[in-house]
């Protein structure tokens, strides 16, 4: 059994990178995500790696487009009002099709809001990390082990697909300590025909650009690009599911609202309510199919987020009004209480079609 | 619980990110307070966004204990700030003053503002280490950490505390097999092993000694009472 370790979720961020092969890290520091940045300028240089701070967020973004172009596992770290100063850079890196991987340790927004945690950028984070027509991969770890795991398959999948990979932290899961075994697993780098690495008079130069001249050179180059969403779509689809089977309720929730709604499922089930816990692994592409499954069996479902209610969208989409969905969520930097969640399956319990027969 | 130590009057508890001090920090306070002592809790981590000495001022306050803790902890402001209230506890010269530090020499900084008003008086400084923890598995490693932190506040450690877990999953047999751990940093940094701390549910069960049993009280809120 490899050894476990106590780590926080922003160290195990940043050791999972470079075991990853990432050996390109830059950032600016912000709260709650500076450990990364912190852990990153230690250990790069250990590892013949390259640390930089940039003079901003617009300008570390960059610098991944450029080594990310070179072929090289690259990855940068911010929080949220950093992520948006970043959204232009990872625009250009979707359309360039380059592969990196990006970290959001959320917090309270918007503006500059506060330093404490939330989920309010699910809408940013699959909806629009930027201008135009694109997707990132994007990945919400619940805890300190699975940080580990999704980093290292976000930038496996990311080089697999030419697509930038985006992990939906929050300022819980960034704080928060759990023990961690690091896998022996290495890293799958795809081959990077593409990349700038000098032609030498011995190949025709590669390109990277993001300006076409034509309409319909544009078009069926963002067309390409949707194809490999599909087959990212249909491949790359992650969730979990905790005692769903006969669940009259099925509460929706990811990262570390996910971690408080299982204590309020587990408490639920001791008052004799049948709930259960549908968790997104990945936020896009959504798992959708597996959710509107649990039409067949559930009652009704309960979305919690540490939001106004985003993802609740992605749910009610899924879900397409064949069973009622309810939602919860504290926002700000509040962190909903497990007594609050079950409060609220208590109630989408009373509300749920009564009539029907299992 | 007794406080395993002959205290003195100031108790400064440093170390790694995540090593325990608060927790560390936490029990001393109950301890000599629980022996009718007056105690004042300081804490100094303006590092550390969450998980904090301040998160928990009204049990502090229910046991009779005072809690220092920054300016706007807690809140959405992330402000450099001392409360003046340290140095007043400090200089009063009277009652025990418990120091929660923040982690590593980024954390110790700030204890530097205090040394001449601390280096004056009867001082311990416990060097808090955790075998589980990643960067700091070797003595080695943990010693590099204490030198930066002593460089960083101008103090140094008197005593290093094992605070050997890796969270809510920890057994006996791990407190124990940590045990050679804290005995080769104690050598390497020619500092006395004080005691280790093993929360009290298995405390009794491990072989260590002396051993400290302390409360886990930082936790995540998914680990609350529903």
């Amino acid at each position: 059994m490899p050894q476990k370790f106590l780590m926080k979720g922003n160290e195990a961020i940043a050791e999972a990178a470079i075991r990853a092969g990432c050996r390109f890290f830059f950032g600016y520091p912000i709260t709650p995500q500076t450990e990364v940045a912190a852990y990153m300028a230690k250990r790069m240089p250990e590892v013949n790696g390259v640390y930089l701070q940039a003079e901003s967020e617009v300008a570390a973004i960059n610098m991944v487009l450029g080594a990310a172009s070179t072929g090289a596992r690259v990855m940068t770290s911010s929080s949220s009002p950093g992520i948006s100063l970043k959204s232009e850079g990872i625009s250009y890196i979707a359309a360039s099709d380059l592969p990196c991987v990006i970290i959001n340790v959320q917090r309270a927004g918007p503006g500059l809001g506060g330093i404490q945690p939330s989920q309010a950028d699910y809408f940013q984070a699959t909806r629009g990390l930027g201008h135009g027509d694109f997707h990132l991969m994007v990945f919400a770890p619940a805890g300190v082990q699975e940080i580990t795991d999704l980093v290292a398959q976000a930038f496996d999948l990311s080089d697999r697909y030419r697509v930038p990979a985006l992990i939906l932290a929050d300022g819980m899961i960034g704080q928060m300590m759990e023990p961690v075994a690091f896998s022996e697993q290495s890293p799958h780098p795809a081959e990077k025909p593409w990349a700038l690495t000098g032609h030498r008079n011995q190949r025709r130069p590669n390109i990277i650009n993001t300006l076409h001249l034509s309409p319909d050179k544009l078009e069926q180059t963002v067309i390409e690009r949707f194809a490999r969403y599909d087959s990212i779509c249909a491949n790359e689809t992650l969730c979990e599911q905790m005692l769903t089977d006969d669940a009259d309720v099925v509460v929706v929730a990811y990262g570390a609202a996910s971690r408080i709604a299982k204590a309020a499922v587990r408490a639920a089930r001791e008052k004799g309510i049948r709930a259960g816990l549908f968790r997104p692994i990945t936020l896009w592409p959504y798992p959708s199919a597996a959710l509107a499954a649990l039409c067949e069996t559930t009652k009704a479902f309960l979305c919690v987020e540490m939001s106004m209610g985003q993802m609740v969208e992605d749910v009610r989409l899924a879900v397409n009004g064949r069973r009622p969905v309810e939602f919860y969520g504290r926002t700000g930097g509040n962190v909903p209480h497990p007594n609050d969640i079950l409060q609220a399956i208590e109630s989408a319990a009373q509300m749920a079609p009564q009539n029907e027969r299992r | 619980m007794e406080f395993p130590c002959i205290p003195k009057r100031i108790l400064i508890f440093t170390g790694h990110y995540g090593s325990g001090k608060t927790t560390i920090s936490a029990a001393a306070a109950f301890a000599l307070a629980a022996s009718g002592k007056e105690v004042t809790i300081v804490d100094l981590d303006i590092v550390n966004p969450y998980f904090r000495t301040a998160d928990f001022k009204a049990l502090f306050e229910s046991r009779g204990i005072r809690c220092i803790s920054p300016v706007h902890a807690n809140s959405n402001l992330e402000t450099v700030m001392l409360s003046p209230a340290v140095d007043a506890a400090l200089r009063q010269h009277s009652g025990y003053v418990v120091i929660d530090v923040g982690g590593d020499d980024a954390g110790a900084v700030v204890l530097g503002r205090y040394t001449s008003l601390i280096a004056q008086q009867p001082y311990d400084m416990f060097y808090v280490v955790n075998a589980y923890r990643f960067l700091t598995q070797s003595p080695v490693q943990a010693a590099e950490l204490l030198s930066d932190i002593e460089a960083a506040s101008h103090l140094d450690a008197t005593h290093i505390v094992a605070n050997p877990n890796i969270g809510a999953s920890t057994s006996p047999d791990d407190v124990d097999n940590a045990y050679s751990f804290a005995v080769n940093t104690s050598r390497c940094l020619s500092l006395p092993l004080a005691f280790t701390c093993a929360v009290k549910g298995i405390a009794p069960l491990c072989k260590t000694r002396p051993i400290f049993p302390v409360s886990r009280l930082v936790k995540p809120v998914w680990e609350s009472e529903t």
